[in-house]
């Protein structure tokens, strides 16, 4: 529709963090600003390379990212969440799932026994710390027998743009809390 | 006309009908009790359930907060929702009749998506509004339609009909202007879940069901006479006003409570009844329990389809109750037709 009205349409689809870096740049590009966009994606790089080296040759905990409560739904492998979970050091729990955003029975959850729960809540309100104590119930899964039922901005790890590296960063600070992040800074 | 239907209705044959009924109910849940994601064998359940504990204790949490609340819940929903379509479609002379028919479903489904609006919980919030205006409805529906003390069928069924078209208006107006986040729980509750069954729930369902069911009960004398027409049971000497009065808010009452809870969960009060009809003859002293029982065994195992199926995910039972229910109801139709009429 746009193109029957003479108007330039670039499509970009990213799927992965690196494809959302190489999408910057020609956003950068596009938009005749080439050289900032190279410039501040090549800081984002280095703060990508941060994260990962971090994690090199820690332990891959199990992490069941939550994106919508009620019905409790994930992501698969075919996603930006995917992803950074893997780059964060984690396992995706529902990475191997046909559907993309699948709905996960509790039960399921309950039996593959994540290490870490990370609900992705789009607004303040005290519905998601409501539902972050929820879990606190179903207590043979270890990542709530340690306490590691964490809430996540969404907006740092939905978006397709230079803030989905705070969302990274934050990821690999609740999958691995172990290391001192402050220190490597 | 055809065998059972001719035959005559003794305490004795409610009694073994019954207990037949409850036998496949038992049988149905213990089976369903056996069936998801965590493999759990029906020796396991059955020594779990004797209270021997050779399970281990994720599958025992998994058994005790999750599925068995969730078959009770389905087993209580589908009792009610099914009692509600026999009375429903004898007090209206309607064979289309079901409990939702008079506005409930599109009541509560406001409440319901009010509350997700406002970003109440699931537990109490959402529950609690979805009732209230459950109720509301169905007043409000047998306030336009009653005159003079009476109410009359058509007109309570066309009132009922109208105010479901204009709240269903007003959820397609909140779906289409509804955020992402909002939209996945609000189509949630509109298809029907049991996902979030807990016994708290079922403590407040059970004793409302139990005592609108035995006064119903107590009128299954009088609704065989009004199937036959209201003036002649008026003649015999039936309080038809009363009994109408009565079973319309009881049933309302509790079809509200139920599925502010579950969410709208359709056809098992439309069909269940008619099967039984169709199967038992349509004396209420044998159909209304029947019915009952036979909602509750048909919803537990329509549930139980719709959190295997696609495992790990699930369905809403909704989509599972009108897809299992449908074919096999037109079998039966077919065979042996509605037995509506007293041919």
């Amino acid at each position: 529709m746009l193109e029957e009205a003479k108007i330039p349409v670039y499509v970009l689809n990213p799927r992965r963090v690196t494809e959302i870096m190489d999408a910057i740049e020609s956003v950068g590009d596009l938009c005749g600003v080439a050289q900032r966009a190279r410039v501040r994606v090549a800081s984002l790089r280095q703060r990508i390379q941060g994260v990962t080296d971090a994690v090199r040759g820690k332990g891959k905990p199990l992490v069941f990212l939550v994106i919508n409560v009620k019905p409790l739904m994930s992501v698969n492998r075919n996603t930006t969440h995917h992803d950074i979970i893997e780059m964060a050091g984690g396992r995706n729990m529902a990475e191997g799932q046909r559907i993309t955003y699948p709905r996960l029975s509790l039960e399921e959850v309950i039996r593959r026994g994540p290490e870490v729960i990370i609900i992705s809540s789009m607004d303040r309100s005290g519905e998601h710390e409501r539902a972050r104590r929820e879990w606190f119930q179903w207590d043979t899964i270890p990542a709530v027998r340690k306490g590691h039922v964490y809430l996540i901005n969404s907006d740092l790890i939905d978006r397709a743009a230079p803030r989905i590296i705070d969302g990274l960063e934050e990821m690999a600070k609740l999958i691995h809390p172990e290391i001192a992040w402050n220190e490597r800074r | 006309m055809r065998g059972a239907k001719d035959q005559i209705v003794t305490p004795l044959r409610v009694l073994s009908i019954g207990t037949s009924l409850s036998i496949v109910l038992i049988v149905v849940a213990l089976i369903s009790l056996s069936m998801g994601p965590a493999k759990v064998s029906l020796v396991d359940i059955l020594s779990w359930c004797a209270g021997m504990g050779s399970v281990d204790e994720t599958a025992s949490m998994i058994l005790a907060k999750i599925r068995l609340p969730r078959i009770l819940l389905a087993g209580l929903v589908g009792f009610t929702l099914s009692l509600g379509g026999v009375v429903f479609q004898v007090l209206l002379r309607n064979p289309l009749a079901e409990p939702f028919i008079l506005g409930i479903s599109s009541g509560a489904a406001i409440g319901a998506i009010g509350g997700i609006v406002l970003g109440l919980g699931f537990t109490v919030g959402v529950p609690l509004l979805a009732f209230l205006s459950a109720l509301g409805t169905i007043l409000l529906v047998m306030g336009i339609s009653s005159r003079h003390g009476g109410l009359e069928s058509s007109t309570l069924l066309l009132t009922g009909v109208i105010v479901n078209a204009f709240f269903t208006a007003i959820i397609m107006f909140f779906i289409a202007t509804a955020s992402d986040s909002r939209l996945h729980s609000m189509l949630f509750w509109l298809y029907g879940d049991l996902s979030q069954s807990k016994y708290i729930q079922l403590s407040i369902c059970l004793p409302l069901v139990l005592i609108v069911s035995g006064v119903i009960y107590l009128f299954s004398r009088h609704l065989n006479l009004i199937v036959g027409g209201e003036q002649s049971a008026l003649h015999m000497g039936v309080e038809v006003e009363l009994v109408k009065w009565v079973s319309f808010i009881g049933i309302s009452l509790i079809t509200g409570v139920v599925v502010s809870f579950s969410g709208i969960i359709g056809f098992v009060g439309l069909i269940v009844p008619h099967l039984m009809r169709m199967i038992l003859g349509p004396d209420h002293r044998v159909l209304l329990p029947a019915s009952a029982l036979g909602g509750a065994v048909f919803l537990i195992a329509a549930d139980t389809v719709a959190r295997t199926i696609i495992s790990p995910s699930e369905l809403p039972v909704g989509v599972i109750t009108a897809f299992l229910g449908a074919p096999f109801f037109i079998y039966l139709l077919k065979k042996r037709g509605s037995q509506w009429t007293q041919d």
